[in-house]
């Protein structure tokens, strides 16, 4: 479950930025050909990508589907399949004109039909689609035109629409029509992406194949967006739990890439011949979901305990496992983006055992024990959940800690509420601060949490249209977050993956790696 | 001998038989209802009441366990709730890997098995006879993961020689297969041949003391020859027990060894289904692991009874 | 009437000596370890992370700060709680249906078909798929190997029942009319004996090895407690940078097993000097 912020333009930001655009930036391949095989931390639970929020069907569908929007290096919306869009005047109406000449890999032309039944489809089936609740309906005008009506004006809209984390993707509506989430068989995995899907085989790899008729935008590559070139033939995406192995792959040449790597690695693998390691920042925010609907912590002076006892340092420490690779922060956007904020940060890491003791008497705790579920495809939530699970029996909790890989731990998550009292998760960075309305509502049963406040607060700022307004609306569901205390974040992660010197021209970007507007060195 | 093989394939089949009912009753040991079980807990209510229809989950459960059966019959495993795909093809796609690497493993155990027995047996209550045993010992008493971790180590970061990890099929590259498949066979192998070991080392010395030999040593014959002729011939009928034994039960071992090297066999398709709670796949899998049980016995019978001329005329 | 009499302890060879006081030396310190170094198994300590072996930290600290030492001693009380729990049961589930299938013709075919059914399905293969359906816990391990192990160890006694049923002083027992649990309890049982302890041995090497492999699948008693199998498999990806996380566990794991390996030898040795079957 890994969501995204939108981020703005600061200097530093810009400077990263514009190194990552520039790195990725080409006009035509310099050399045609060769294969990347990249050992990834799981496996896609499934093809049908609009249904799972799982990191690795992201990873894998942004090189087979695109959007009308997407996302830059600034993760700004920009066009992908749509040129340009116009607003009507009362900001209810978006037209969008697309592209010509794009096709799809089975050669059929992408057409206005197309993203209209995707969308549907995706407003229908996605567990995302929530963020399009403001939608009214989407039609073609003709071809190439697409009017998408909202019920109302929203700010949030054309962000939410680039959002990667699942993305709308375009896909040909004979194949999508009266198809059930799920049930998208491989063969009908078809979109407008630089590469096609040649083959999946469940635990043994995801492998994708050059699409020759791809037509790549005109702008300059940047982020997701822009000029997407396959100067690599093949790109197979090899499913590697084991994180000893990811790195004795890569060492061995086995793997160009790996990713999530852990960070006592780092000062090895960076002085290792033939290695590049990068760090992706930002990468995840470390947050514990509590459940209070059920169980010992329905009970608010219980997660107020935890709250005050905590100490995020030590469990920032052990889930990055270097200092250079975490810091401390209690907003729920980060740093980098304008959206940040330091309200309710008086209750964030206060470190104050004594006073958690006290809670955990006073709020008349049973002694039943605290079920933890975490995830063993993401080290980093594995080990917060440890250490986590330390601090909290030094508090006087029972604990039970249960590990899973992570899209059934996702599953339990959202559809078990019974069986769990702190679910561990992930958010990564928003396109717009509206990415969190389908995290936080109460009807989009994403989370146990329901607050009617909160539910206001979301709702106008979705139709906020002036952006300080927005940012003080948003500032105030953050304080209700401390005060309610639904879920309890950490820290900020910073990724680390490597590949080996033979991909040129790798830029890392967001969390998943691009291997577009890269060529291997060697041809293999 | 066709009485003895006939009493024996049916002998096997009503383990099988037996088995089955093992495989049934295992799973509905589970906490919850049974569909919601083997559905998981997002199944639409539709695909709920066709899987209720399908196994008759309100009738008795002998009626149950005869509706599951005649799914299986069918070579219908039921469908797996985590790949969304029939278990049977799950299986399928996997068995040429666990396949390769069983008898890759199978083929260094014997070779290395035999190889120590003979050597420990000829020269035996001396130090070869000793350091044979402990080496065989040590293969019984390492725990195959911490094995194969270290043989990663080893063979791929330090001397990085051979891969980490994954599979290329043979017939699609023998070398590049053959690589892959070293180190988690030789890690699977070892193990397996201490209890093979064991078993020449005492068959080929009783062998070694018995009157064949004795006779040709003392008609002049050469000792190579002695070894080989009629030593070695005679102590193979009771190695061939254990062979088939560890034959059949290899496919167990070969669930550690393909986690550790990601292999993507059919023990690490049980074991991320017993972690997902993917009770299809748990009970397809139970089935065609004691199937290949059965088969490999039936292999083993089959040569027992061609090889020793006792068995044969003991049948007939 | 020799064979109705205990053997008088005769020592068990240079080896088994040695495994002995290898094994013991293992157990003196799992169990009396904890009372003399205090440290916790599962306090997370993040300033200490990923310390080498040194005074302060006699066998290392893992990722998380925690001693390994103590991780160590805490991994072995619950790997001989499974083990021992694991042999005894096994011991008098299989020896009891051993005894009956062997000695009783009727009972024989209907108790050596069901056991067959088990011996089937591979150990561990039995193991986790029965750990799918319960609650991974030490208990639930126990329960699993339990009845992994019963069936092969009821063939053996079985065995050793046939044999002993045809000796000429059971029968004569039986023509002067014992009583079936006699029969059982006072003529084959104390002949199958030391089969029975050989088996026994080998079972609790088993135990702790198979305990370390469920645990090192994630099949096993879950985190934090510390097992031998879950402290290897934590520690698998750092084996280049903090390889005494994983040494430590390993080498137990061997010199115990090792060590119930060689002595179980040494006890068969000692009762049937012809090594085998």
């Amino acid at each position: 479950m890994l969501r995204r912020l939108m981020t703005l333009l600061l200097p530093v930001v810009m400077l990263a930025a514009s190194s990552t655009a520039a790195a990725a930036a080409m006009d035509k391949c310099p050399a045609q050909g060769g294969t990347v095989r990249a050992a990834m931390a799981g496996s896609p639970p499934t093809l049908d990508f609009i249904t799972s929020f799982a990191a690795q069907a992201r990873d894998m569908g942004v090189y087979i589907y695109e959007g009308l929007v997407t996302v830059d290096s600034n993760y700004d919306a920009v066009p992908q399949l749509a040129e340009r869009w116009t607003t009507s005047a009362d900001g209810k109406t978006y037209t969008f004109h697309l592209r010509k000449g794009v096709k799809f890999h089975d050669g059929s032309p992408m057409t206005a039909a197309d993203v209209v039944a995707s969308v549907e489809r995706f407003r229908g089936q996605s567990p995302r689609k929530a963020d399009l609740s403001m939608v009214a309906s989407a039609q073609a005008v003709d071809d190439l035109t697409v009017e998408i009506a909202l019920a109302q004006p929203s700010a949030a809209f054309v962000p939410l629409l680039a959002y990667p984390g699942p993305a709308v993707a375009i896909m040909p509506k004979k194949l999508i029509d009266g198809v059930a989430a799920g049930k998208l068989p491989q063969s009908s995995v078809i979109g407008t992406g630089p590469y096609r899907l040649a083959e999946w085989v469940p635990d043994k790899h995801v492998h994708l194949e050059r699409f020759a008729q791809y037509s790549p935008a005109s702008a300059e590559a940047s982020g997701y967006a822009g000029r997407r070139l396959a100067c690599v033939d093949h790109i197979y995406f090899v499913p590697v739990p084991e994180v000893s192995s990811r790195v004795a792959g890569l060492e061995s040449g086995d793997y160009d890439y790996a990713q999530n790597l852990p960070a006592e690695t780092y000062k090895r693998l960076t002085a290792t011949k033939g290695l590049k390691t990068v760090i992706l920042k930002p990468y995840y925010e470390i947050v514990m979901h509590l459940n209070t609907q059920g169980g010992p912590l329905k009970e608010w002076k219980l997660r107020r305990a935890i709250q005050v006892g905590l100490n995020e340092e030590e469990i920032m420490l052990a889930a990055a496992g270097d200092k250079a690779l975490y810091r401390l922060d209690p907003s729920l956007f980060f740093k980098e983006q304008y959206w940040h904020s330091m309200v309710g940060a008086n209750r964030y890491n206060e470190r104050d055992a004594a006073k958690a003791k006290a809670l955990v008497k006073e709020g008349g705790y049973d002694g039943s024990p605290i079920r933890i579920i975490t995830s063993t495809d993401f080290q980093f939530m594995y080990n917060a959940a440890l250490a986590a699970e330390s601090q909290l029996r030094q508090l006087g909790f029972a604990t039970k800690v249960q590990a899973y890989d992570y899209p059934t731990m996702i599953d339990i998550f959202r559809k078990k509420r019974a069986d769990w009292d702190i679910s561990y998760n992930a958010f990564s960075i928003r396109t717009d601060p509206g990415g969190f309305t389908f995290v936080l509502k109460s009807d989009s049963g994403y989370q146990p949490y329901a607050s009617k406040e909160v539910d206001t607060l979301l709702e106008k700022a979705l139709l906020e249209r002036d952006r300080k307004a927005r940012l003080k609306l948003y500032e105030q569901v953050q304080d209700n977050l401390y005060k309610d205390i639904p879920m309890i974040k950490h820290g900020d992660l910073f990724g680390f993956d490597a590949l080996r010197d033979r991909l040129d021209g790798f830029a890392p970007f967001y969390t998943t790696p691009r291997f577009w507007n890269v060529r291997s060195k060697d041809k293999r | 001998m066709t009485r003895f093989l006939t009493s024996r394939v049916l002998s096997l089949a009503f383990v099988l038989w037996l088995v089955t009912i093992i495989a049934f009753v295992v799973i509905r040991l589970a906490p919850g209802d049974p569909s919601a079980v083997m559905l998981g807990s997002d199944a639409t209510p539709q695909a709920v009441a066709e899987f209720r229809a399908a196994y008759g989950l309100d009738r008795p459960i002998a009626v149950q366990y005869l509706a599951w059966l005649g799914h299986i019959v069918r070579g219908d495993l039921g469908t797996s709730i985590y790949l969304g795909r029939p278990v049977t093809t799950a299986i399928l796609e996997r068995l040429p890997i666990s396949l390769t690497l069983t008898l890759g493993a199978f083929a260094i155990a014997v070779v290395l098995g035999v190889t120590l027995g003979l050597v420990a047996a000829y020269w035996h209550d001396t130090w070869v006879d000793r350091v044979v045993s402990v080496v065989a010992a040590l293969g019984l008493s390492m725990p195959s993961f911490w094995l194969g971790i270290c043989l990663i180590y080893l063979f791929a970061v330090r001397w990085p020689v051979l891969p980490s990890g994954g599979f290329v099929e043979p017939w699609i590259d023998p070398a590049k297969s053959f690589r892959h498949l070293v180190l988690p066979a030789f890690a699977l192998g070892y193990l397996q041949s201490g209890l093979i070991a064991r078993m020449a080392r005492a068959s080929m010395l009783e062998a070694l003391r018995g009157d064949f030999v004795r006779v040709a040593r003392s008609k002049g014959v050469g000792e190579l020859r002695v070894v080989v002729k009629h030593a070695f011939r005679n102590a193979l009928i009771p190695v061939l027990t254990v062979t088939g034994i560890t034959l059949a039960v290899m496919f167990g071992g070969a669930v550690v060894i393909e986690t550790v090297f990601t292999l993507p066999g059919v023990g690490r398709l049980l074991v991320n289904a017993v972690v997902r709670r993917d009770y299809p796949v748990v009970q397809g899998t139970l089935l065609v692991v004691a199937a290949w049980y059965v088969v490999v016995n039936i292999a083993v019978d089959i040569l027992y009874t061609a090889s020793d001329p006792r068995v044969r005329l003991r049948a007939s | 009437m020799a064979e109705g009499r205990r053997r008088r302890w005769r020592g068990l060879g240079a080896a088994a000596n040695v495994a002995l006081l290898g094994l013991g030396l293992v157990v003196t310190l799992i169990v009396a370890g904890p009372y003399v170094y205090t440290k916790s198994s599962t306090l997370v300590v993040g300033s200490e992370r990923l310390r080498p072996p040194s005074v302060a930290h006699p066998m290392g600290t893992d990722q998380f700060g925690r001693e390994v030492l103590a991780r160590v001693m805490a991994g072995g009380q619950q790997s001989l709680r499974v083990a021992s729990l694991t042999m005894v049961l096994t011991v008098l589930a299989g020896s009891a249906l051993g005894l009956v299938a062997g000695y009783v013709r009727a009972l024989d075919d209907v108790l050596m078909r069901i056991s067959d059914a088990f011996l089937a399905l591979p150990a561990v293969i039995l193991a986790i798929a029965l750990m799918a359906v319960r609650e991974p816990s030490e208990g639930n391990v126990v329960v699993a190997l339990v009845v992994v192990y019963t069936p092969r160890m009821a063939r053996l006694v079985r065995g050793k029942a046939l044999l002993i049923r045809e000796m000429p002083y059971v029968e004569a027992v039986n023509a002067l009319g014992a009583r079936l649990s006699r029969v059982l309890g006072r003529h084959v049982l104390p002949n199958a004996m030391p089969e029975i302890i050989v088996q026994g041995s080998f079972i609790f090497g088993y135990a702790i090895l198979d305990e370390a492999t469920l645990s090192f699948l994630g099949v096993g008693p879950p985190p934090p407690a510390a097992s031998w199998g879950n402290m290897l498999a934590e520690a698998r990806y750092l084996i280049r940078d903090a390889f005494w996380i994983s040494f430590f566990p390993g080498l137990l794991i061997g010199v115990a097993v090792l060590a119930t390996n060689i002595l179980g030898d040494g006890v068969r040795d000692r009762y049937d000097p012809r090594k085998g079957e």
